[in-house]
């Protein structure tokens, strides 16, 4: 009996302790809302990366890392958050409190297409942007030893075949799967898209043979120029990490679209706080050490400033969405 | 490339890289044996602190970690039924049978000499035969992926002790319960029945822990005895396990090793599929298959030199192709970049002393890890003298933080202890963990290897020349074939012979 | 309850879930349906299977009673225990939670005997377990844990 009655009062006072806790958390939040503190930031920032340790974004926040230390004098801590696509680290960043103490790298067009696809807890607004900080353009490349040397030889090739050529993509509703679209709705073509899991997978069945051309990122063909051609390029002008590559525009194609990444905060981030953000930011993207950096792990840097983020986010929302109702890929809800 | 080779040889016997190696040896023996803390985690932590190292150095202390790590999940395996990582979940079968018969220490020993022969054994794969290793890797498409899967599945039917229904329904559902969450060809979410958590999937390490750890955290409970299994610690059993795989193991050892080796190379496959590949061969060419699952010291052998085999053959389409191919090559893929090192043909030409100095040194961490292993296994060995509610209450402290720490999300704890509940009412009466976890860890395979193919055959307009006609795929469904008629055929034959002795 | 029965409950609550997955799974787009349909329907035939095995020959299973001798005391405050730790470790914290969790957990697990020197063993058993993993996990490896507002 009197063990039991022991028992019993453990657990009462454990979840005495809970409560107290609940309070304290309570009033903590309070506090928090209160004022603004005097110098910003006064502790370590966490930043939600929502991909895994190890991948291209994990890369360049770990660059960022090192030069965030001088320019705010707190550390950076990389918090991954991985999970559908990068959609769980997004939504934990648009729930995460607005202190200024966590941020998060986010990619585009995931941010735009995932809203688009399936009901998610977040969107383009959920967040307040620093800026980006990489644009990492897609191409199409095929084999060195392909038949076809330009794109527009693709073109006619996919024309004459409709849906027997394979173009490589990696997921769907992914950066690669909007410009495969968009490329197949401007030339008239159709291609059958295999949507792979990942850069490598992608990279693997384009070097194994069994994709005809990938629709890809230039990060990841970098690595091995010499092993394919590059077709065409989807940037407004020719791309200083590969000046031989003739874009899209010159070959009478209106498309440029990339991957780009990006920092934000949650959206309801303190004014003062986010100006400060977004300085230091600046100036790390403008690091000539930095950029140095970003060259060595082949990451094609710009900087665009939050603002201006948020305005062609908005207008990319609007082309992506009449371009997937074109191809029926919206679930009618 | 013979002087880069000498050059490497001499920076991988470099007194302070021996030092380095060994600290991160012993940290990565610790992370694997750990349930929860991964070999890619493992690595991932070391990446920042290579940078103000020296490449090679640096390089080096990753692949330390990373052959720890792997070779570690062997020690909680065998000790008390839980693997500290996926790659040792078939080291449980016979491991903690062996323990339960108070022969641990046999056990932990064969896994420290199978690992690092496994080791040694893929490096030199690594060292000879990089380029046409890479070159097979990149033979294999959707179609060969999705042949794969059929062929890791067909190991199911090995592995069930009793009810072959029983065990091959946990494998279907292990599949199950890998296509919750998006669809990895429309993009859309799937079977999560509006429950928002679910969207991430259940992945496997959570999902491992609780089937394994938690429930095996509950049947200690359940038993209540005071201690996990009597252990003495027994003086000659290094002599006794050398001279029995000197006698018996060589075969299993070089097959193991050998089937290591090759899907080690495979993006997408790994240590996990590797030694359930190599378990289940090693009982079909076993001389007493039924010795398997009870305390067999082969399925050790097994097991363990295959997954560390697989350490330095994922590295393959990395260092030659640029291509990482596992989660642990891409976060190498990231510390080469940041030294500034071009991974790829080039880094063998343009940098090639710290290239072999990274191979020779492979080599090195093996055969250091005999040494740091020895000492980690009787200090772990100790469990086995600690009071066993102790060791279930410790074990869900470490299966919840393994848990969270995998993607830092609070959901993979719910995850692992609603597996943990399901794992042991389950495990009363029947199913075992192994054929659902193996469902789980190919389920994604098979689903991508198949959707992917039928786009392809989409595309080709024959689905005949897309799945089968093809030269790896015809070969892999042979191997099907093979796995699911040789158990019928043996089995007939015995009761045939039987029937004649009787007689 | 016997094997028999058991098998019963199991195939029912296994064919439940196939008709849930596969009601889900009649709105997902071709041709992606292919692969998980055929997935469902394997389950559900093997449960079907183990329906049939065990009705008409009950001879295949294995003989017994599974849960008789299961100590549900133990079982049950272990798996009641896991789950108040897991939300008092999202509120409080995980250090501090575990702290607690270990010595409540080990003390009911164990012979339940009461005296100063029995807690101050929990207590030790507490202070030194934490103090690896913090050691551990926050020090060496720098893993975050679930945070919470005391630590």
């Amino acid at each position: 009996m009197n063990k039991k009655l022991i028992a019993v009062l453990l657990i009462i006072g454990f979840l005495l302790t809970l409560g107290l806790a609940g309070c304290q958390k309570a009033e903590e939040k309070q506090q928090d809302g209160g004022k603004a503190e005097e110098t910003y930031p006064s502790k370590d920032i966490t930043v939600i990366i929502p991909f895994t340790a190890g991948g291209s974004s994990d890369v360049q926040a770990r660059i960022v890392e090192k030069y965030f230390k001088e320019e705010f004098g707190v550390n950076m801590i990389i918090t991954y958050k991985e999970g559908a696509g990068g959609e769980v680290g997004f939504t934990e960043l648009a729930k995460s409190k607005a202190d200024g103490y966590v941020i998060g790298g986010l990619n585009v067009p995931h941010i735009i297409l995932q809203p688009l696809a399936r009901e998610t807890e977040f969107n383009i607004d959920s967040f307040a942007y620093i800026g980006q900080m990489v644009n990492d353009p897609q191409l199409i490349a095929v084999l060195k030893d392909s038949k076809y040397n330009t794109l527009q030889e693709l073109i006619d090739d996919a024309k004459a075949k409709p849906g027997q050529i394979t173009l490589g993509n990696v997921g769907t509703f992914s950066g690669h799967h909007i410009a495969s679209l968009n490329f197949m709705n401007l030339t008239g073509t159709e291609f059958t898209l295999i949507p792979y899991k990942g850069a490598a997978d992608q990279i693997v069945a384009l070097q194994g043979g069994h994709v005809n051309a990938i629709m890809g990122n230039l990060n990841d063909v970098m690595r091995d120029l010499d092993k394919y051609k590059i077709l065409g390029i989807t940037t407004e002008e020719r791309h200083y990490l590969a000046p031989e590559v003739p874009t899209f525009k010159e070959l009478g194609l209106d498309m440029t679209q990339g991957i780009t990444r990006l920092f934000a905060a949650p959206k309801d981030i303190a004014p003062e706080k986010l100006a400060r953000l977004k300085e230091g930011f600046e100036n790390i993207a403008k690091n000539p050490e930095y950029l140095k950096d970003m060259e060595k792990i082949g990451q094609p840097e710009e900087w665009k400033d939050g603002e201006k983020v948020y305005d062609d986010l908005k207008k990319e929302v609007e082309t992506a969405t009449k371009l997937l109702e074109e191809y029926d890929l919206l679930d009618k809800k | 490339m013979l002087a880069d080779f000498l050059i490497g040889f001499q920076n991988a016997l470099h007194p302070m890289n021996i030092l380095i190696m060994s600290l991160a040896l012993a940290g990565g023996i610790a992370i694997g044996t750990l349930p929860g803390l991964s070999a890619t985690m493992g690595v991932a932590l070391l990446v920042p602190l290579t940078f103000g190292m020296d490449p090679a150095t640096g390089l080096l202390m990753l692949g330390a970690m990373y052959t720890g790590a792997i070779y570690g999940g062997a020690n909680s395996a065998i000790l008390i039924n839980t693997p500290g990582t996926p790659s040792a979940v078939c080291t449980t079968f016979d491991g903690y049978p062996l323990t339960k018969q108070g022969r641990a220490d046999e056990a932990l020993f064969t896994a420290l000499v199978s690992s690092v022969i496994g080791g040694v054994i893929g490096t030199i794969f690594l060292l000879v035969a990089t380029q046409p290793l890479a070159l097979v890797s990149l033979k294999f498409g959707s179609p060969e992926y999705f042949w794969m899967a059929i062929f890791g599945l067909t190991i199911i039917s090995s592995l069930s002790e009793g009810n072959m229904i029983k065990g091959l329904l946990g494998g279907v559902l292990g599949l199950l319960l890998a296509t919750i969450g998006i669809d990895p060809v429309t993009g859309h979410s799937r079977f999560i029945f509006d429950y928002r958590p679910l969207i991430g999937g259940i992945t496997l390490i959570p999902a491992m822990i609780g089937f394994f750890s938690f429930a095996q955290v509950l049947t200690l409970v359940d038993e209540n005895q005071k201690y996990l299994a009597e252990y003495s610690p027994n003086k000659g059993v290094i002599g006794k396990v050398f001279g029995h795989m000197l006698k018996f193991s060589k075969k299993n050892l070089l097959r193991s090793s050998l089937i290591g080796t090759f899907v080690g190379i495979l993006p997408g496959a790994g240590g996990n599929v590797a030694s359930f590949v190599a378990y289940n061969e090693a009982k079909r060419w076993s001389k007493n298959p039924e010795t398997f699952g009870k305390g067999e010291i082969e399925g050790v052998v097994a097991s363990e030199s295959s997954n560390n085999a697989t350490v330095s053959s994922s590295l393959i389409p990395l260092l030659s192709l640029g291509i990482p191919g596992s989660p642990v090559a891409a976060v190498l893929l990231g510390g080469l970049l940041i030294h500034g090192l071009q991974p790829g043909a080039k880094l063998f030409i343009q940098t090639g002393d710290i290239a072999y100095t990274f191979i020779i040194g492979l080599i090195v961490v093996n055969l250091l890890m005999l040494f740091v292993g020895f000492l980690g296994m009787r200090l772990f060995a100790q469990v086995l003298n600690v009071p066993s509610h102790y060791i279930a209450t410790i074990v869900i402290v470490l299966s919840v933080i393994g848990s969270y720490a995998i993607r830092n999300n609070l959901f993979d704890i719910v995850i692992m202890i609603v597996c943990g509940i399901i794992g042991f009412i389950t495990l009363k009466v029947g199913f075992e963990p192994g054929p659902i976890v193996l469902g789980l860890i190919l389920g994604t395979l098979a689903e991508e290897g198949f959707s992917l193919s039928l786009l392809m055959a989409k595309a080709s307009g024959s689905m005949f020349d897309t799945f089968v006609a093809r030269p790896i795929s015809a070969f892999l469904i042979f191997m099907c074939i093979m796995a699911i008629v040789s158990p019928i055929y043996v089995r007939v034959k015995k009761s045939r012979k039987n029937k004649l002795e009787n007689a | 309850m016997s094997m028999r029965k058991i098998n019963y409950i199991i195939s029912t609550l296994i064919l439940a879930l196939c008709y849930f997955f596969w009601t889900d799974a009649a709105g997902i787009r071709p041709p992606a349906h292919i692969y998980p349909q055929t997935v469902i329907a394997i389950t559900a035939f093997l449960a079907f299977a183990l329906l049939i095995q065990s009705i008409f020959f009950p001879k295949a299973l294995i003989q017994g009673k599974p849960f008789e001798g299961t100590k549900y005391n133990r079982v049950l405050t272990s798996i009641i225990a896991t789950i108040i730790y897991y939300f008092a470790l999202k509120t409080i914290g995980f250090y501090v939670t575990s702290f607690f969790f270990i010595i409540i957990l080990t003390w009911l697990l164990g012979d339940r005997s009461i005296g100063l020197k029995v807690f101050a063993k929990l207590g030790v058993l507490g202070i030194v377990v934490m103090g690896l993993v913090y050691a551990a996990f926050k020090v060496f490896l720098k893993v975050p844990t679930p945070p919470g507002i005391l630590f």
